[in-house]
């Protein structure tokens, strides 16, 4: 019973969103062929008379009304069509392939390894609350993390890719590179995440690492830690076996909520970094008013940060045995 | 021969509204295989005392005096030497079960784990003791709950799972806090019941504000009143010949014993009353009560009160 009622939730959720995908692109000024008509509000000066903008909206099916758009464009879903791009005159799904893969890499490599750090991070500074580590650690992670991820970006840029010319600057790869070994090819795309990798795990690790102190300390603060101390347990060993599980059960549900703020970081990480994700693609998707394009991106991240719910849901049945018998 | 002797110990928190005296100051034996029931109202520093003896308070807790068990002076150990005591020399059976069960470890492990620190047993030889020690705290189809956790069990079973894992290194001394607040009467008289099985030839420090009980189990009882004692006699004398007015309010205040409760309120450990501390509530004080502190005098043998009406 309640996984039904948890299958049919998260189906309403999709459908709800997917509606909101449909109607908000639509809701923006202009259109696709705005950017070809030459429309004063673009600096596009592209002459398309009026006939044949009409053939245009006909061909892509925009002139039809709303509702039977709005039924089109859920049946085509259904079926697993996600359209057709206008602006890249490519099927939308084959346009977000190409790109889905390399927000995949950043956002999972950086996840991991902000997840991972900040967690520990923020159970040795509960550990040793108010003592020198603790008072550091603090001041340097909340810091590093005021700082908005582009700006941070634009930093890192013109530090370390222009300035010291360590890294590269813009893409996922080097372009029209003929790579002998592909450990070549790894170490090259490697080179490519670095900084925008970064970028990323500076940018939220301070939440992550204050939401891990703080339930670190009222865990610390229980009864079963004292009977753990009582046991003649070690420190180290009470933090990790003891504390830290009971710790994690606050933040495992931050985990699907932290994923919706990811999803915007990398669309301006992406951007700053012309790093070739889903992100950017949004962007510029919404620059040329691409509605097929829109919805298909809007829908990937939808689907990921569902994803991430899921997960999250069962991390904490994983970690907390009193949930697994209701 | 005394396993414990505690002399001129005392225990001060440091806080905002002054300094705690939760105890100033104890003087106390334990024997070998003696059972002592230390009995108070909440608040008056029993639990204190049980958390100094194995150091569990916080850092900045002031403690002086000293605690003697097995020729070592335990307030001089260091950590490390302290950790080789807990749960292996001495255990502490700490009040409310419910909490003081880690919710996401199941019972078995919480258990094996003390034993595989202390004994040097692997995981499965520790496994197998865990459920052998709750076989000996009763506890049916002990191999099947070894595996689940405390949210699975009952109060009851949740108190004996707190027993096996204070006994399971076999601890020459149990400090139990309050193991039956919470408990409705029958658990309450099967976990007595246990109790005094499990403490056979052992000593035992049983803290409780529940006379009732401590009589069933203890050999002797100390009386403390606002972080002091200030009566300890054999448990049958402290029922027959109560000295301490506070013993024998306490008493009159028992259900069976008519529901009297003594006057006023227990005072604050911040600010504590000059003279004798039980003065302000004292049917019998004299001027000189509210001046002087008495001291502990030896009435009979093994019978020694705080109070001028004897001296």
């Amino acid at each position: 019973m309640h996984k039904i009622t948890k299958i049919a939730t998260y189906g309403i959720i999709i459908f709800v969103i997917l509606s909101f995908n449909f109607f908000l692109p639509r809701i923006m000024p202009g259109d696709p062929f705005a950017f070809l008509t030459g429309d004063p509000s673009t600096d596009m000066p592209v002459v398309l008379d009026a006939g044949i903008k009409a053939k245009l909206l006909s061909y892509y099916g925009l002139d039809k009304p709303l509702s039977m758009q709005y039924y089109d464009y859920i049946a085509n879903i259904l079926h697993g069509d996600l359209g057709w791009s206008i602006y890249y005159n490519a099927p939308v799904w084959d346009v977000l392939r190409g790109s889905l893969k390399w927000t995949l890499l950043l956002v999972g490599t950086s996840t991991v390894i902000y997840m991972a750090s900040g967690i520990m991070l923020g159970a040795v500074s509960a550990w040793k609350k108010g003592k020198r580590v603790d008072a550091g650690l603090l001041t340097f992670i909340l810091s590093l993390s005021s700082f908005p991820s582009f700006f941070l970006g634009l930093l890192f840029i013109i530090l370390f890719g222009v300035d010291l010319g360590l890294f590269p600057i813009s893409g996922a790869r080097t372009p029209f590179m003929d790579y002998s070994t592909s450990f070549e090819e790894i170490i090259d795309i490697l080179h490519h995440l670095l900084l925008p990798a970064a970028t990323l795990v500076i940018a939220h690790i301070g939440g992550i690492y204050l939401l891990t102190r703080n339930s670190m300390l009222n865990v610390l603060g229980e009864d079963y830690i004292l009977t753990a101390r009582a046991k003649g347990l070690r420190e180290g060993y009470i933090m990790r076996r003891h504390a830290l599980k009971n710790a994690l059960l606050p933040i495992s549900t931050m985990i699907a909520l932290i994923a919706g703020f990811m999803i915007t970081g990398t669309i301006l990480v992406e951007t700053v970094f012309a790093y070739p994700g889903v992100g950017r693609l949004l962007y510029e998707a919404v620059l040329v008013r691409d509605y097929p394009l829109l919805q298909g991106a809007f829908m990937i991240i939808t689907l990921l940060i569902i994803a991430a719910n899921l997960a999250a849901d069962m991390i904490y049945v994983y970690l907390d045995p009193r949930v697994k018998h209701k | 021969m005394s396993l414990l002797t505690i002399t001129h110990l005392k225990v001060h928190f440091p806080t905002q509204d002054g300094m705690v005296k939760a105890i100033d100051t104890i003087d106390l034996e334990i024997a070998n295989s003696e059972r002592l029931g230390l009995i108070g109202e909440t608040g008056c520093g029993k639990t204190v005392l049980g958390m100094s003896i194995i150091r569990l308070l916080q850092p900045s807790t002031k403690i002086e005096g000293e605690i003697w068990y097995k020729g070592k002076d335990l307030l001089k150990l260091s950590e490390g030497e302290m950790r080789k005591i807990r749960g292996k020399e001495i255990a502490m059976i700490l009040q409310n079960p419910t909490t003081s069960l880690n919710p996401v470890l199941k019972v078995g492990d919480q258990i094996a784990e003390a034993i595989q620190l202390h004994q040097g047993l692997d995981k499965r030889a520790a496994r197998e003791k865990a459920v052998e020690m709750l076989e000996s705290v009763k506890i049916p189809s002990p191999d099947k709950r070894a595996n689940e956790y405390p949210h699975e069990f009952s109060g009851g079973m949740k108190e004996r799972a707190m027993i096996a894992m204070g006994l399971a290194c076999n601890p020459s001394l149990i400090i139990a806090d309050e193991p039956t607040k919470g408990l409705d009467v029958t658990i309450k008289m099967q976990i007595v019941k246990l109790l005094k099985e499990v403490s056979r030839r052992k000593s035992m420090l049983f803290i409780t504000h529940d006379l009732g009980v401590a009589t069933q189990i203890c050999d002797n009882i100390a009386v403390m009143y606002a972080g002091e004692l200030v009566e300890y006699a054999k448990t049958e004398d402290v029922f027959k010949n109560p000295l301490h007015p506070y013993t024998q309010g306490f008493l009159n205040s028992l259900p069976n014993m008519g529901l009297k409760p003594i006057r006023g309120m227990s005072p604050s450990l911040i600010d504590l009353p000059s003279g004798c501390r039980f003065h302000p509530r004292c049917d019998h004080a004299s001027a000189k009560c509210t001046i002087e502190h008495p001291p502990m005098v030896e009435i009979e043998k093994g019978h020694s009160v705080r109070c001028f009406l004897y001296t």
